[in-house]
């Protein structure tokens, strides 16, 4: 199987599949540009700043997994669904990682413009957020309430215009 | 097929190695449960507001109204007007209900503004205050739903001078006995760029079946000040008729495939006559329909472009046919 070597930003070279690879824009872009088809031992590694080895290893053995997938759809938020969405067995336990890794892969499937990862680890945090109160949410997020007690209470009052039904 | 090849010096800038307790996200929202105070060094406040904008366009508006309470960077993405594009106001379709019109208003012009693109107003926001700001400030805002199917008497619109005016799509909820005219008189001005309209009868909710008919909007009104109007939807709009269709049929340009030929057949049994002429008829959408349960005696299929193997199969299925108009088709033979 012809592979790619790649250099991440934690100075770790890893090989990929080239044909799991081209399901990164990014990397499809890159591969041909360079015109790299098959792995060459001379060949230097492509560098990728922005993405740690073990985001890398994550996110293509997503793609090696979706392979066949047919391409997301055009990205359109206006017909985004709101309700919380069923992913498939495989993506669940895929995404079973800590939230640090979780972004951390957010962050590569961005920067390697794999949309249809994206698309699934946006929506599982977005799904982890829903219907929590806020408290709850600082909790599970390890986030600090910078507010001050009147800012909190301004807050408060600016979200009064719509009432929960 | 993933092995590194080497190791290289870890220069573990991101985060440092070290055992990281392995956290359920997806299933169950398992890791709410845990305090993970412990391990998370990036947090989701290290994520760029691009992508940390990208979970939240995830979450409906009840759900953003709760999260800008967490923190000040949140409250902050929260309000960003990328996520109040389309904004839904009545609360019995899952929108959100407003219940301070006043602090309602002044969002118009900071959270909603530019970036709005359409809104759906239940009839008590339907005001002039707020539909004049949503003409200031909301210069990109292309469809609207007014909706009057629970009004009891249409507001006073005397004073209105300003409607949104680049709307391409507007629906309007009618109710049975509110005369719409007091409010269109004053906005047909800006409705030249409007493609589709929608107005949405009372014919689910109807429930005695004697009640007299009103034509509650002018539909030859309407059409003279939309010149752009392509796409007409009347469901179950009750005092439409014939010469409804006719005036609207008038200069349109039908956009129409005929997807939705085999619902129109199945719903309206009666239908007797289809003009079809310079439709972009698609084969398969007219091989669909079942023809033989069907009471077409007359079809116009003049400048078509339908197949001739797609003919022969149509044409054999109906039943009681008795006129045919195939002007300008290509396929067409014995």
């Amino acid at each position: 199987m012809p592979g790619i070597k790649l250099l991440t930003v934690d100075n770790e070279i890893v090989e990929v599949d080239a044909d799991t690879a081209k399901q990164s824009l990014l990397l499809r872009s890159m591969l041909h540009d360079l015109g790299v088809t098959e792995i060459d031992d001379d060949e230097e590694a492509i560098s990728l700043p922005h993405v740690t080895a073990a985001a890398l290893r994550k996110a293509m053995a997503w793609c090696a997994h979706h392979k066949d997938d047919p391409p997301p759809p055009e990205d359109d938020e206006n017909a985004r669904d709101l309700q919380p969405q069923q992913l498939s067995s495989w993506d669940a336990e895929f995404l079973r990682m800590d939230q640090s890794a979780l972004f951390e892969l957010i962050q590569a499937a961005n920067y390697l413009d794999i949309r249809g990862l994206l698309d699934t680890a946006c929506k599982a945090v977005a799904d982890a957020i829903r219907g929590r109160s806020p408290e709850e949410i600082r909790k599970a997020f390890n986030i600090r309430c910078d507010f001050t007690p009147q800012e909190e209470e301004q807050v408060r009052r600016e979200t009064e215009w719509c009432e929960e039904k | 097929m993933l092995a590194p090849v080497s190791g290289g010096q870890r220069r573990s800038s991101l985060r440092p190695s070290g055992s990281r307790r392995n956290l359920a996200l997806a299933a169950n929202n398992g890791f709410l449960a845990e305090d993970s105070s412990a391990m998370s060094n990036f947090n989701f406040n290290d994520l760029p507001s691009k992508l940390a904008l990208r979970v939240f366009s995830y979450l409906s508006h009840k759900d953003l109204c709760l999260i800008c309470q967490v923190c000040s960077r949140w409250r902050e993405l929260a309000y960003d007007t990328r996520l109040w594009k389309n904004v839904r106001l009545r609360p019995e379709y899952g929108g959100l209900s407003v219940s301070n019109v006043n602090q309602f208003i002044e969002l118009i012009g900071c959270r909603f503004s530019t970036g709005l693109r359409s809104i759906e107003l239940p009839c008590e926001l339907i005001i002039v205050p707020v539909l004049e700001e949503l003409a200031r400030q909301c210069v990109n805002l292309r469809c609207m739903t007014l909706d009057f199917s629970k009004a009891m008497q249409l507001h006073d619109y005397t004073d209105l001078v300003d409607f949104p005016a680049n709307l391409e799509n507007l629906c309007v909820c009618l109710s049975d006995v509110i005369f719409m005219e007091g409010l269109m008189r004053k906005i047909y001005h800006c409705l030249s760029s409007v493609q589709v309209l929608h107005l949405i009868g009372t014919f689910e909710q109807s429930t005695e079946e004697e009640e007299e008919i009103y034509e509650v909007i002018n539909l030859s009104k309407i059409k003279s000040h939309t010149p752009n109007l392509r796409v007409v939807n009347l469901y179950g709009v009750m005092f439409v008729d014939d010469t409804h269709v006719e005036l609207l049929s008038y200069n349109c340009v039908i956009w129409m495939t005929g997807a939705s030929l085999k619902v129109l057949l199945e719903k309206c049994k009666k239908i007797k006559t289809l003009l079809l002429h310079h439709c972009d008829l698609k084969d398969e959408h007219m091989m669909a329909v079942d023809w033989a349960a069907t009471h077409v005696t007359e079809l116009d299929i003049t400048s078509t472009e339908l197949s001739s193997a797609c003919l022969d199969n149509v044409l054999g299925r109906i039943v009681s046919f008795q006129y045919l108009a195939v002007g300008y088709c290509d396929f067409f033979t014995d």
